[in-house]
C-alpha cells in the first residue's frame, strides 16, 4: 500500500556515493564522529564548575543553552533530522561500556541487559525529563554549577546507568530530555534513513538489522528498518547500513515525505498520546521561554529565577552561591510550566478538534481520539517556527558572549583564541523582528498545508476534509498571532 | 566488498582501532585536567617574577594566601573572584576593594618598608553554618615584604 504512493518530489540516496558509503560502513565511523563532541562536553563539564561563576561568562552555560540549543533548533534538527543523535556524546560512555569496545562488535553485552518495560514503550518519560529541565531553566541558565550538575547527570551518570541496566539505547529511545523534540522535528527534515526496497526485506528472513550480526549491532534504537516510515526514532547510527547483508539501506535526501501523516510502523504500533503531548509541551514552552528569556514581562524572569530568592535576603546579601531555594517562586513557575503544557494547551487544542469534528459532521467523521492525535502533528511545523524565532534571538543577541568566554574556559586568565576581551555585540537586532515575522508567516503557511494533508487522510470526502480543516487552521492562526504578540508586541 | 564494515582483528586480540580510541578518550580527559594544572602553574610562575601576582578569591580562601614581595618595587595584585562576591582589604594601607564574581580587579602597590601586611575578605561571603566564626571570618592572607 505505502509503496504505491509517491510522496517525494525529489529523493536521492547518499549511499550510492561510494565514498560516503565507505565512510559510514567503517566500524570506527561512529566513534570518530562522537569523539570530538565527547571532548567538548567534558570541557564544558569541567568549565561549569571550574570556570567563571556567572552565567553569561561561563562557557558551559553559553555553549549548552545558546550555541547548542540554537544549533539544534536552527540547523541540526530541521535540516539534519536526528543528525545530532548520530554525533551525540551523551550515551557514549554507557554504550562503550555496554559494548566493551569502542569500535568492534562484541557478542555479549556488559551489564544486566534487561528488557525495557512494555508499559514504558512511549516517550512519556522524555516528556517529563524535558519538563523537569524546563522547570529549572532559570537557575540552569544563570548558575554554571547547576548546568554542571545537569551535565554530570545527562552525560555521565544517567545514560551509563541505563546502558548497564538495559539493552541497547533505552536512554535515547525513552529517557533523554532532548530526544523527544529532536524526534518530533526530525520528521520534517529533508533527510531520511529507509530501506531501499521493502519487498527485499519481506523476502529476507535474516533480520540482521534488528538482531545484529558479525558486521554490527542490531538497531540500538529498537527500530526495524523495514518498518521505518518516519524519522522519529532512528538515531542515524548507521549500524543497519553495516549489518544489512543485502545492501538494502539507503540514506536519502528528500523533498517531501509523509512522516507527519502516517501511522508509525506501518500500522503495527498505533500512535498514542505521548507524541501529541510532546507537541503540546514544545508549542507551549516556545511561548513561555520567549517570555522568560526575552519578553518585556519581568514577572516571568523573576519567577523563573527560582534560586534568586529573598528567603534569606537579610543574611546572604549579594551572595549568589549560598542563596536559598525560594520554594514559593519555584512552585509558581513549576505550576505554570506543568499546567500550561499538560492541561491548558491540550484543552484548547481539544476544543478546536471538537469544532472540527462537529463541522465535518459528528457521526460520519473518524473517532475523536483519532482526530485529536492526527491533528496534533500540525503543531510540529507551527511550533518549530516559534522555536526557530527563539533560537535566532538568543543566538544573535547573546551569542557573542560565547566568543569571549571560549578564550578562557576555566577562568585562568588565558586568551586561547585572542578573543578574551571581545565585547558583547548583539547582531542584526534591528532586522530581527522582520526576520521573525517572515518565519512565523512561513510556519503558518506550512502548517495549513500540513492540516490539509492530515485532513485528506482522515476524511474520505474532500468536502468533509475541507470543513474539518477550518477550525484547525484557525487554531494555527491564533497560535501565530500569539507568538507575534509575544515577540513583536504587535497584533 | 571494498571498505566493508568487517574489522580486521585477531582471534583473541584487541583491535588496533580500539586501542587508538582508548588512548584518545583517556588522553583527552587527562589533557583537559593537565591544562588546568598547567594554567595554574604558569600563573604561579608569573607571580614569582614579582610583577603581577594572581590571587583567586573563593569561599573561603585566598589562593595563594602567603605572598612574598620585594620592598620598593611596584607590584600588581590581580584578584579574581571565583565564586561569590568577596572583598579585598589591607587595613594598614587603607585599601578596600570589592571583588565581583567572575571579574578581576588590579591593585598596584609599592611597599616601601619591609614588614608583614595582612589582607582579608571585607564583604560577607557566607560561612558553613550561622555564627560559626569561620568561613568568611577566617578568609585572610598575608603579604611579606622583604
Ligand atoms: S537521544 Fe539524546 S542522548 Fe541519545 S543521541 Fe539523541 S540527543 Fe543524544
Ligand atoms: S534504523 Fe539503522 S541507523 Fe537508524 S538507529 Fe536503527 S540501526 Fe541506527
Ligand atoms: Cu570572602
Amino acid at each position: 500500500m505505502g509503496e504505491a504512493r509517491q510522496p517525494y518530489k525529489f529523493r536521492f540516496d547518499l549511499l550510492t556515493i561510494p565514498l560516503i558509503k565507505r565512510i559510514v560502513r567503517a566500524r570506527s565511523y561512529h566513534f570518530a564522529v562522537i569523539f570530538p563532541n565527547f571532548v567538548v562536553f567534558i570541557i564544558l563539564l569541567v568549565a561549569a564548575f571550574y570556570g567563571p561563576p556567572v552565567g553569561n561568562q561561563n562557557i558551559a552555560v553559553l555553549v549548552v543553552w545558546i550555541i547548542w540549543w540554537a544549533a539544534l533548533m536552527l540547523v541540526l534538527t530541521p535540516i539534519g533530522g536526528r543528525s545530532w543523535c548520530m554525533i551525540c556524546p551523551m550515551p557514549a560512555i554507557g554504550e562503550w561500556l555496554q559494548r566493551k569496545t569502542f569500535t568492534r562488535v562484541s557478542k555479549k553485552p556488559f551489564g544486566l541487559n534487561k528488557r525495557w518495560p512494555r508499559k514504558l514503550d512511549n516517550i512519556w518519560l522524555q516528556n517529563f525529563s524535558f519538563l523537569i529541565i524546563s522547570t529549572f531553566i532559570g537557575v540552569l541558565t544563570t548558575r554554571p554549577w547547576a548546568t554542571g550538575i545537569m551535565l554530570i547527570l545527562v552525560v555521565v551518570i544517567l545514560p551509563t546507568l541505563f546502558h548497564l541496566l538495559y539493552q541497547r539505547r533505552v536512554w535515547c529511545r525513552y529517557i533523554c530530555p532532548v530526544s523527544g523534540f529532536i524526534g518530533l522535528y526530525s520528521m520534517v527534515a529533508p533527510v531520511e534513513l529507509r530501506v531501499r526496497n521493502r519487498d527485499v526485506c519481506l523476502k529476507h528472513p535474516g533480520n540482521e538489522c534488528y538482531r545484529g550480526s558479525e558486521a554490527g549491532y542490531g538497531c540500538p534504537w529498537y527500530e526495524f528498518p523495514q518498518n521505518l516510515n518516519r524519522n522519529a526514532y532512528c538515531g542515524l547510527c548507521m549500524e543497519c547500513v553495516k549489518t544489512c547483508p543485502l545492501d538494502n539501506i539507503g540514506l536519502f535526501i528528500r523533498v517531501g515525505g509523509e512522516d507527519l501523516y502516517v501511522e508509525p510502523w506501518h500500522g503495527i504500533k498505533k500512535k498514542g498520546l505521548d507524541e501529541p503531548f510532546k507537541a503540546f509541551i514544545m508549542s507551549t514552552l516556545a511561548i513561555i521561554y520567549a517570555l522568560v528569556f526575552t519578553g518585556p514581562n519581568p514577572f516571568f524572569k523573576d519567577i523563573a529565577n527560582i534560586f534568586g530568592g529573598n528567603t534569606f535576603g537579610g543574611v546572604f546579601t549579594d551572595n549568589i552561591l549560598v542563596e536559598a531555594l525560594n520554594p514559593y517562586k519555584l512552585a509558581v513557575y513549576a505550576a505554570i510550566v506543568w499546567s500550561s503544557t499538560l492541561l491548558i494547551m491540550p484543552a484548547i487544542f481539544g476544543l478546536f478538534v471538537v469544532f472540527s469534528k462537529a463541522l465535518a459532521g459528528w457521526n460520519k467523521s473518524p473517532p475523536y481520539k483519532k482526530l485529536f492525535i492526527s491533528y496534533s502533528y500540525l503543531l510540529v511545523p507551527l511550533s518549530l517556527a516559534a522555536w526557530i524565532a527563539f533560537a535566532l534571538y538568543i543566538l544573535l543577541v547573546n551569542g557573542s558572549y560565547a566568543i569571549s568566554a571560549i578564550s578562557d574556559p576555566f577562568g585562568l586568565g588565558w586568551d586561547l583564541f585572542g578573543t578574551r576581551n571581545f565585547p558583547w555585540t548583539p547582531i542584526g537586532t534591528p532586522y530581527l523582528p522582520y526576520i521573525q515575522a517572515i518565519i512565523f508567516l512561513f510556519g503558518l503557511i506550512w502548517t495549513i498545508n500540513t492540516i490539509k494533508k492530515i485532513s485528506q487522510r482522515l476524511f474520505e470526502r474532500r468536502r468533509d476534509a475541507f470543513k474539518a480543516s477550518i477550525p484547525m487552521s484557525i487554531f494555527a492562526l491564533l497560535y501565530t498571532i500569539l507568538v507575534l504578540i509575544v515577540w513583536l508586541g504587535v497584533v | 566488498m571494498a571498505g566493508g564494515g568487517m574489522m580486521r582483528r585477531k582471534r583473541s586480540g584487541v583491535a588496533v582501532t580500539d586501542v587508538i580510541a582508548l588512548i584518545l578518550v583517556v588522553g583527552s580527559v587527562l589533557a583537559i585536567f593537565y591544562s588546568i594544572y598547567y594554567g595554574e602553574t604558569v600563573r604561579a610562575e608569573l607571580m614569582q617574577e614579582g610583577k603581577e601576582i594572581y590571587i583567586t578569591a573563593r569561599q573561603w580562601v585566598f589562593q595563594p594566601n602567603r605572598i612574598v614581595v620585594k620592598a620598593g618595587q611596584p607590584v600588581t595584585l590581580v584578584i579574581y573572584g571565583a565564586d561569590v562576591l568577596h572583598g579585598f582589604q589591607i587595613e594598614k594601607l587603607g585599601i578596600d576593594k570589592v571583588v565581583y564574581p567572575g571579574q578581576e580587579i588590579r591593585i598596584t602597590i609599592t611597599f616601601d618598608k619591609p614588614g608583614t601586611y595582612i589582607f582579608r575578605c571585607s564583604r560577607y561571603c557566607g560561612e558553613p553554618y550561622p555564627g560559626s566564626g569561620i568561613g568568611h571570618w577566617t578568609m585572610t592572607g598575608v603579604i611579606i615584604v622583604e
